[in-house]
């Protein structure tokens, strides 16, 4: 990323009045709104002493460094400013809108590390709102410009997936000849006997003829069935390539990826983006391919037989092509609405069936349904309006073609009684290639139009299988088969969106086969802390090792392997229980399984149900309790012995007594292995060696719980209220 | 008596609004926003403190001293920037993106909206909100009274 935006020559001589000789610009940005936040150019300059901020012709502020004892951002409403922060109080700096965040939040990172001496670092990658091309909004940050895309680029991509198979596509070329010919040797055979064969009565030219044509009939046949059976397999078999590289790349994908996305979108991207590839490719595409072939080969035909007839054959061309067009672009619209509406539904649906619970609790059926009604009606609407437009279309377009036939036969029919320079034969020959003919044009353009959105299509898998995926083996990387377990960060700041830091610069070292509690209000970042362990994110500054190691150079799935995980909201898969435990540990032994579940308490609830280990637990574990699906995650990383263990509120839905119990599992497990328990039920972590305590993405104490009663803080505060909940319900607190 | 019958006056420094209760000179930094920003902005205005805590909730300025209430004023129209659409000079739908060019009362601006069902809301059938993929907002204070070639061109890209 670069922070050297062009500033304009005014600016920059009123700012060279102002600069000392040894001073120079090193960074500057555009910001898109004015002092008063009007749309207009403004300039975020900083040089090693000083931050400025210039309008397109003038100096507005400049402030030395040492005036200011902290840079930050300010998030407003669809906008944000950068604020200086002085003895004399708060100043905004510059605003500038959400088109700007994540640069800004780089310069912000930057200011301050000019203003301590130390040398800005700037991140490599830089996903621009923006395209540089044309300066058009992106769809999403980093994406490319749908408005640049070269659409031959896509074809491009589109045949190297057929590449493996290209013989069968030269087959399929050849069939493709082998059909166009064979269908337009009939009327020219129709000429024949008509003008000779029939007249003359010869008998043994009519066998000919018509043993021709039956084998014409046939070949079309073969070559039909041939043809259309490679364009089916070829069409299928690119899109299972696709669908099977798009399935590989979202698991790739990085987290910030699916944060981004509704699943929906996804799914959609996968299975509707990819048919309807599918479906182009084999029908619309074969279609094609047979139609343009055709369509010149008729016109020489027609010249042939009758040049000026053929001029008039050609006059409702444009009318066909015209009215084609015109009748697109008033589709499309509707088209797009239909998309809309029928995406509203299907979440609407979605909602329904993945929410009854909800809504029969709040006896919101009523009113589910008028909702679902009023948009299904809409989409009845559209669909309906669809159809009769389409109906029109055709039958206008079947009544300019009969009327191009009736003045073919009028003028034809002249011209044989006239001159005689046309035989009957030859007429008749004319209207049939010339229903052959109207019949693919007056589809030209919607096949085209249909080319494009199967296209439209390709582009998103495209830019899903172009979108940056985790590096599993990066050449470079560290191979770590048995790590230890120690953890370090080291100033470590992390944003999932750019300009709203969830963790604001934290360091800690972890030993090897130390229990560590993390503890803190909900959302100061706790688990964010575990994803980061886990690279599930990348940081924006700072540095993570594990073992000496920097995490970003260990092996990716390496640095996973060793790492077991109790999530916060566990994810089990529509499995059995074996299954679900064994996940990730595909050759436990059965012995072994049943170990792990004894560890984490959940042995006698599974032999309690029906099925026992072969128990099926319903889709995301639905039918288990909230406890039950926490034992099993518990079981999942006791069996997969990691030396790094995370415990995240892994025991926040079982009654104490349970938790007493699994608590005294856990604390045999832990033996020698590092772990990281969070927990909002602080006695969970009494067998914690040292807790951490966050406090708005900060560390706002670190010590033993004796350690940190005694310093009475944030700490003994949230201990002394617990102690105070407990009593009133009851609970036993400590043993 | 309680935190809502407290006579308090809001204070402006620098770029800050401070807020100090009659009869204390101790004077606290607060954030002014609107609770619910997009379904009725300019309805009740919060006032946050410290530790992000609300200290209490306006169910309008009216309440305020006019010295006050020109601050609050202020201050939230610093922080609430969303354009009024004056005139849709154009719009281009390419496959699910909707590119806008508009005037506003803010000035020329160009961007893009997809899936508007959920980024163009409407009020009333009348008041639009439109979300752009960045984030940011814009706003059809009335579909109604905009001159017929911008509903036309709106309605296009609808
Ligand atoms: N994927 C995400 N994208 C954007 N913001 C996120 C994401 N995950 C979490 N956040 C935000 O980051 C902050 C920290 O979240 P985190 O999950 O780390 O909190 P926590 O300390 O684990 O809280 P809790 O105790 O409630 O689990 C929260 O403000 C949350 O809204
Ligand atoms: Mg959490």
């Amino acid at each position: 990323m670069k922070l050297n935006d062009i500033l304009p020559k005014q600016a920059q001589a009123s700012l060279g009045k102002e600069l000392e000789q040894d001073e120079s610009v090193l960074y500057s940005l555009r910001s898109d709104l004015s002092e008063d936040r009007q749309y207009g150019d403004t300039y975020l300059v900083a040089t090693a002493r000083r931050v400025a901020v210039l309008s397109e012709d003038s100096v507005i502020t400049v402030m030395p460094f040492s005036e200011i004892t902290e840079i930050k951002v300010e998030e407003l409403f669809s906008s944000s400013c950068l604020v200086a922060v002085t003895e004399k109080g708060e100043k905004c700096l510059i605003y500038y809108s959400k088109s700007f965040v994540p640069e800004f939040a780089v310069f912000s990172r930057v200011l301050n590390d000019l203003r301590e001496n130390r040398k800005p670092e700037l991140p490599d990658e830089h996903e621009a709102g923006h395209c540089p091309k044309c300066g058009s909004q992106l769809p999403e940050r980093g994406a490319s410009c749908p408005r640049c895309i070269y659409r031959f680029k896509t074809l491009g991509r589109l045949l190297k997936l057929v590449r493996p198979y290209r013989f069968k596509v030269i087959l399929l070329v050849m069939m493709t000849g082998v059909t166009v010919s064979s269908e337009l040797v009939p009327p020219y055979i129709t000429k024949e006997l008509i003008d000779h064969v029939l007249p003359h009565g010869y008998k043994h030219q009519l066998f000919f003829w018509i043993a021709l044509m039956a084998g014409c009939f046939t070949v079309f046949l073969g070559s039909r069935l041939i043809g259309s059976s490679l364009m089916a397999w070829l069409g299928a078999r690119i899109v299972s390539d696709l669908r099977a590289k798009l399935h590989r790349a979202l698991q790739q994908l990085t987290m910030s990826y699916h944060d981004r996305r509704e699943s929906g979108q996804i799914i959609s991207r996968v299975m509707h983006d990819t048919a309807e590839l599918q479906h182009f490719l084999i029908d619309g595409m074969s279609y094609f391919l047979v139609e343009c072939v055709q369509i010149v080969a008729i016109s020489a035909i027609l010249i042939c037989l009758d040049a000026k007839l053929a001029l008039l054959v050609f006059v409702p061309i444009p009318f066909l092509v015209g009215g084609g067009a015109w009748f697109w672009k008033k589709l499309i619209p509707l088209f797009h609405k239909q998309g809309t509406r029928m995406g509203a539904l299907h979440s609407i649906l979605g909602e329904s069936i993945k929410g009854v619970k909800t809504i029969k609790a709040f006896s919101r059926e009523k009113s589910r349904e008028s909702e679902f009604d009023g948009i299904n009606e809409q989409l009845f609407g559209i669909r309906y309006g669809l159809e009769r437009t389409f109906v029109g279309f055709s039958e206008i377009m079947f009544w300019i073609m009969r009327m191009g036939l009736a003045a073919v036969w009028f003028l034809g029919g002249i011209k044989v009684f006239d001159s005689g320079e046309l035989t009957v034969g030859t007429l008749v020959a004319f209207a049939g290639y010339m229903w052959l003919l109207y019949g693919p044009l007056q589809w030209f353009t919607a096949i085209l139009n249909w080319m494009t959105h199967a296209f439209a299509g390709a582009e998103r898998i495209f830019a899903v299988l172009d979108s940056r995926q985790e590096i599993y083996d990066a050449p470079d990387a560290i191979s770590v088969p048995e790590m230890k377990g120690a953890i370090s960060f080291d100033d470590v700041h992390f944003s999932y969106e750019r300009g709203k830091e969830v963790v604001k610069g934290i360091s800690f070292d972890i030993k090897q086969g130390e229990m560590i509690g993390l503890v803190g209000k909900s959302g100061v970042g706790k688990s964010t802390i575990i994803n980061l362990i886990c690279r599930f994110y990348d940081i924006d500054s700072g540095s993570i090792m594990l073992d000496g190691h920097p995490i970003n150079r260990i092996k990716l799935e390496q640095l996973r392997r060793q790492i077991g995980m109790v999530m916060q909201d566990p994810f089990l898969f529509n499995a059995s229980i074996l299954e679900n435990i064994g996940y990730g540990t595909e050759d436990a032994a059965f012995a072994d399984v049943v170990r792990a579940a004894k560890a984490a308490n959940a042995h006698d609830f599974i032999l309690d149900k029906e099925n026992g280990y072969d128990t099926i637990v319903g889709e995301r574990g639905v039918k288990l309790s909230g406890g039950e699906k926490q034992r099993l995650s518990i079981a999942r990383a006791i069996l997969h012995n990691p030396p790094i263990l995370i415990l995240d509120e892994a025991t926040s839905s079982v009654d104490t007594e349970t938790e007493k119990e699994i608590q005294q599992a856990i604390s045999r497990l832990i033996e020698g292995r590092t772990t990281i328990g969070i927990a909002h039920r602080l006695s969970t972590l009494r067998n914690a060696h040292r807790l951490i305590v966050i406090d708005d993405g900060k560390i706002a104490e670190i010590g033993s719980h004796a350690e940190l009663i005694e310093k009475n803080g944030i700490y003994a505060k949230l201990v002394s209220l617990q102690s105070e909940l407990s009593k009133v319900r009851g609970d036993i607190w400590q043993e | 008596m309680s935190e809502e019958q407290k006579k308090f006056k809001l204070i402006r420094k620098l770029d800050r609004v401070f807020l100090r209760y009659d009869g204390s000179d101790e004077e606290q930094p607060v954030r002014l926003v609107w609770p619910r920003p997009i379904s009725a902005r300019g309805k009740e205005v919060s006032i946050i403190g410290e530790g992000k805590k609300e200290i209490l909730m306006l169910d309008s300025l009216d309440r305020l001293d006019s010295e006050s209430r020109a601050v609050a004023k202020e201050e939230l129209e610093r922080r609430y920037l969303v354009a009024r659409i004056t005139r849709v000079i154009g719009t281009q739908v390419d496959f699910g993106n909707r590119y806008w060019h508009v005037d506003t009362d803010r000035g020329e601006r160009k961007f893009l909206i997809k899936e508007p069902s959920k980024n163009m809301i409407w009020f009333n059938d009348d008041r639009i909100i439109l979300r752009d993929t960045l984030g940011n907002h814009h706003e059809i204070e009335s579909y109604s009274s905009l001159d017929a070639r911008s509903r036309a061109e709106a309605e296009r890209a609808m």
